[in-house]
C-alpha cells in the first residue's frame, strides 16, 4: 500500500516536472516486449529449457516492474527464431531468446543487439528414426529424407554432427518441418529420421521410434544453446531497464541451478505439454548448475564463436558476425556482483573442461 | 496472399463459362472476337479507332513495374522500410545472379518445372476426358457433375492435411495437387466447348449423313478446340500457382522449397528474388499461351 501511493506520489511528481527531467522518465517503458522462440506444443504460450521459462511462469518480471507501471508483454513464437528475428527487425519486441544461429543470422544481417545472458545451453540434439528403421548408424543417414527445423539451431547442430562423419547438408535430402509435425511425418514412415530432442520422447515411450544419434554424452562442443539478446534501440534508451531484467533473470538462474529446486523446475517446464519427467530424463546425469549458468564463460563465447564461424562455412549466413563486440558483459557482471554470484556458477574452458579456480 | 487470390482465381474458372454460354452461341458463327473463357484482350475488343493507342499494351503494360521499381528504390534509398525487411533492388538483383551463378535456381527451378509439368499432364489429361465425356453425354454429366462442382469447391489449402496422410509429404502428393488444380478448369472448359458446339453444326453433319466418328472429328473437336485450349491455358496457371503452395509446405527443393530456406535464414533479397522469378515465370508461361490461343482464334475461330 505504502508503494503504491509511494508510487502514485512518483508519478504525480514526475508528470509535475514533466519535460524537465526527461531521462527518468525514458526509463520507465510503458512495456517492456520479450520475444520467446518457442512456444509449447500446440502453441501453448510457454517455454522449457531455461531458466527463462521460470521467470515467465513465476511472472517475476511483471514484479518488479509492477510499481513502474510498466508491462511485461511475453511472445512466444512457433516459428522459432526466425520468427523472431523478423520480430525484432519489424521492432515489434525489445528482448529476445533465441537459438544462436537465428541470433547470428541477425547479426550478420545487421540487427542491432548485444547478448545479455547465455541460456538454455548444452543442448542436446537427436536424430530419431522410426522404430522398424534400417539405419544403424550416423553415417547411414547419407542419402535419406530427414526433418530438421531449417533456420533454428537445428540446422547449424545438425551441419556440426554431419561433418563429423564427413557428411553435408547437402547429402540429405532435407524437409523443413518443425518438431511437431517432423515427429508426426517420422511416425507415419515420410521421413526416414528427424533431427528433434527430448520433445520425441514421448514417440519413443510409445515404441513408434528409436534413436540413431544423441550429442549428449558426447563431445560438448556438439551440444548447441540459446542468447538472450536486447535490442540496441532499447539499451540505449533504457539502460536501467536492462540492468533490472538481467539482474532477474540471474537470480532466477540461480534457483534453477539449484539441485533441490530441479522438480519444480520441471514442473514448470512440463507447462509446454512435455510430461516433466522427459526433462529430467534429457538432464540425467548433468549438473543443473553447468545447464542453467548464465555466463559467458570462455566455453560458451569460444561456443558462439563457432557457431558464427561454421554458420559462415556452411553458408548460414552470408557475412561474418563478430562474437565478442556482440556481448555486452556489463549487465550481467553488475548482477552478479549485486547478488553475490560472482563466483558461483564454474568455468568452462574453450574445449568445454572444467576451469580450476585459481 | 498466394491463397486468396487462388482461391479467387479457381472460382473465377469456375463459375465464368457460365454466363458466357448464350453469347458464346451467337458469337461463335459470326465472328471470331469472343469466346467462352472470358480471355479477350483489350486488343481484339478495340474498335478501329482505339485501337492505335491500345496498339502499345507492351509499353503500358511495363509503366506500372517500372513504377513500381522506382517506389521500391526510392523508398529503399530514403530509409523508408529497414533493409533488412525489404531489401533494394540491387540487392535482391545480386542474390539473383547469386542464384543464377551458384546454379541453385536452375536447380530449384527445373525440379519445380517437372513437377508442374507431370502434374498438369495427369491433371488435364484426366480434365479432357472428364470434361469431353460430360460435354458429349448429358447422362454422364448429370451423373458426375454436381459432385465434381463440390469437390472443385474445396480449395487446395483445404485438400492438403488429408492427401498429406494419404499421400504422405513425397513427390505423389505435391503431384496429386497440382494435378487437382490443373484438372478443374480444363474439365469445366472442355465440358463447355463441347456443349457449346452450335446444335445447327450438327444438323449440317447429320445432312451429310456423318457417322459418329465423323461428327466427332470435323464438327466437335474443331467446335470445342477454342474452349478446351482456354481450360489448357487456365489448368497451367492454377498448376503454376498450386505448386508454390505445395512447397512452401513441405519439400526438399524446388522454387518454393528455396524461398522458404531464404525465409528462414533471413534472406529477404533471396526470398524476393525468387518471387519474382515464380511471378515472371508464370506471366510468361500465361502469355505464350494467350499467344497460342489468339492464333488459333485466328485459324479455327472463323473456320468453325
Amino acid at each position: 500500500m505504502v508503494r503504491r501511493i509511494l508510487g502514485l506520489a512518483l508519478i504525480l511528481a514526475a508528470s509535475l516536472i514533466g519535460g524537465a527531467l526527461p531521462s527518468h522518465a525514458e526509463d520507465k517503458p510503458a512495456v517492456i516486449r520479450i520475444g520467446v522462440a518457442m512456444a509449447g506444443v500446440g502453441g501453448r504460450p510457454f517455454s522449457a529449457g531455461t531458466y527463462i521459462s521460470a521467470v515467465h511462469v513465476k511472472g517475476l518480471l511483471e514484479k518488479e516492474f509492477a510499481a513502474d507501471g510498466t508491462k511485461v508483454e511475453w511472445n512466444f513464437f512457433g516459428g522459432a527464431g526466425p520468427a523472431v528475428n523478423e520480430a525484432l527487425a519489424s521492432g515489434k519486441v525489445d528482448f529476445a531468446w533465441q537459438g544462436d544461429l537465428p541470433a547470428l543470422v541477425g547479426r550478420s544481417l545487421g540487427l542491432k543487439t548485444r547478448l545479455l545472458l547465455a541460456t538454455g545451453t548444452r543442448f542436446n540434439t537427436y536424430i530419431a528414426v522410426p522404430a522398424d528403421s534400417p539405419l544403424k548408424t550416423l553415417a547411414d543417414i547419407k542419402g535419406h529424407t530427414v526433418s530438421n527445423f531449417n533456420g533454428t539451431l537445428y540446422q547449424l547442430t545438425a551441419a556440426n554432427i554431419l561433418s563429423t562423419v564427413g557428411l553435408t547438408y547437402r547429402d540429405l535430402k532435407i524437409v523443413n518441418l518443425d518438431n511437431a509435425t517432423a515427429l508426426s511425418a517420422l511416425s507415419a514412415h515420410q521421413v526416414d529420421a528427424a533431427f528433434t530432442s527430448y520433445y520425441s520422447f514421448g514417440l519413443r515411450e510409445k515404441g513408434l521410434i528409436k534413436y540413431l544419434y544423441t550429442t549428449k554424452g558426447q563431445d560438448p562442443k556438439l551440444t548447441s544453446q540459446a542468447g538472450f539478446l536486447v535490442t540496441d534501440d532499447f539499451a540505449k534508451t533504457h539502460p536501467s531497464v536492462v540492468n533490472r531484467v538481467v539482474k532477474v533473470l540471474v537470480g532466477e538462474a540461480r534457483w534453477a541451478s539449484e539441485p533441490a529446486n530441479q522438480p519444480a523446475l520441471y514442473d514448470i517446464w512440463a507447462k509446454v505439454g512435455i510430461p516433466a519427467a522427459f526433462f529430467a530424463e534429457a538432464q540425467k546425469g548433468e549438473d543443473p548448475k553447468v545447464l542453467n549458468s548464465p555466463l559467458f564463460d570462455p566455453f560458451i563465447t569460444a561456443q558462439f564463436k563457432r557457431s558464427a564461424e561454421n554458420s559462415l562455412h556452411f553458408k548460414l549466413i552470408r557475412s561474418p558476425a563478430d562474437v565478442d563486440s556482440w556481448i555486452d558483459r556489463e549487465p550481467l557482471n553488475a548482477a552478479l556482483k549485486s547478488l553475490g554470484l560472482e563466483n558461483y556458477w564454474p568455468q568452462f574452458d574453450k574445449d568445454g573442461k572444467p576451469v580450476v579456480a585459481q | 496472399m498466394s491463397t486468396s487470390s487462388l482461391r479467387r482465381a479457381s472460382r473465377a474458372a469456375i463459375v465464368e463459362p457460365e454466363p458466357t454460354h448464350s453469347a458464346a452461341v451467337i458469337a461463335l458463327p459470326t465472328t471470331a472476337a469472343s469466346a467462352p473463357g472470358a480471355n479477350v484482350t483489350p486488343r481484339q475488343q478495340a474498335t478501329p479507332k482505339t485501337r492505335k493507342f491500345l496498339r502499345r499494351p507492351v509499353l503500358l503494360g511495363a509503366l506500372t513495374p517500372l513504377a513500381l521499381l522506382a517506389l521500391w528504390a526510392l523508398s529503399s534509398r530514403a530509409g523508408l522500410v529497414p533493409q533488412l525487411i525489404l531489401p533494394a533492388p540491387a540487392t535482391v538483383y545480386d542474390a539473383f545472379i547469386a542464384l543464377v551463378q551458384s546454379g541453385e535456381l536452375f536447380a530449384n527451378l527445373s525440379i519445380s518445372v517437372q513437377r508442374v509439368a507431370l502434374g498438369f499432364a495427369a491433371g488435364a489429361g484426366l480434365g479432357l476426358l472428364l470434361g469431353a465425356g460430360m460435354g458429349l453425354s448429358p447422362r454422364l454429366e448429370r451423373f458426375l457433375r454436381p459432385t465434381f462442382l463440390t469437390v472443385a469447391q474445396i480449395p487446395v489449402l483445404a485438400w492438403i492435411p488429408f492427401l498429406m496422410i494419404l499421400f504422405g509429404i513425397g513427390e505423389a502428393l505435391k503431384i496429386v495437387i497440382i494435378a487437382k488444380a490443373a484438372l478443374i478448369p480444363v474439365t469445366l472448359n472442355t465440358l463447355d466447348g463441347f456443349r457449346n458446339v452450335p446444335r445447327a453444326y450438327l444438323e449440317v453433319g447429320r445432312i451429310y449423313r456423318f457417322n459418329n466418328l465423323q461428327i466427332l472429328r470435323s464438327i466437335m473437336l474443331p467446335g470445342a478446340l477454342l474452349p478446351v485450349f482456354t481450360g489448357l491455358r487456365y489448368g497451367l496457371t492454377h498448376a503454376w500457382h498450386s505448386l508454390v503452395v505445395v512447397e512452401l509446405l513441405a519439400s526438399t527443393e524446388g522454387l518454393g522449397y528455396q524461398m522458404v530456406m531464404a525465409r528462414q535464414l533471413f534472406q529477404l533479397d533471396v526470398m524476393i528474388a525468387t518471387m519474382i522469378v515464380i511471378g515472371v515465370i508464370g506471366f510468361t508461361l500465361d502469355k505464350i499461351l494467350a499467344q497460342a490461343e489468339t492464333s488459333l482464334r485466328r485459324r479455327y475461330g472463323a473456320a468453325a
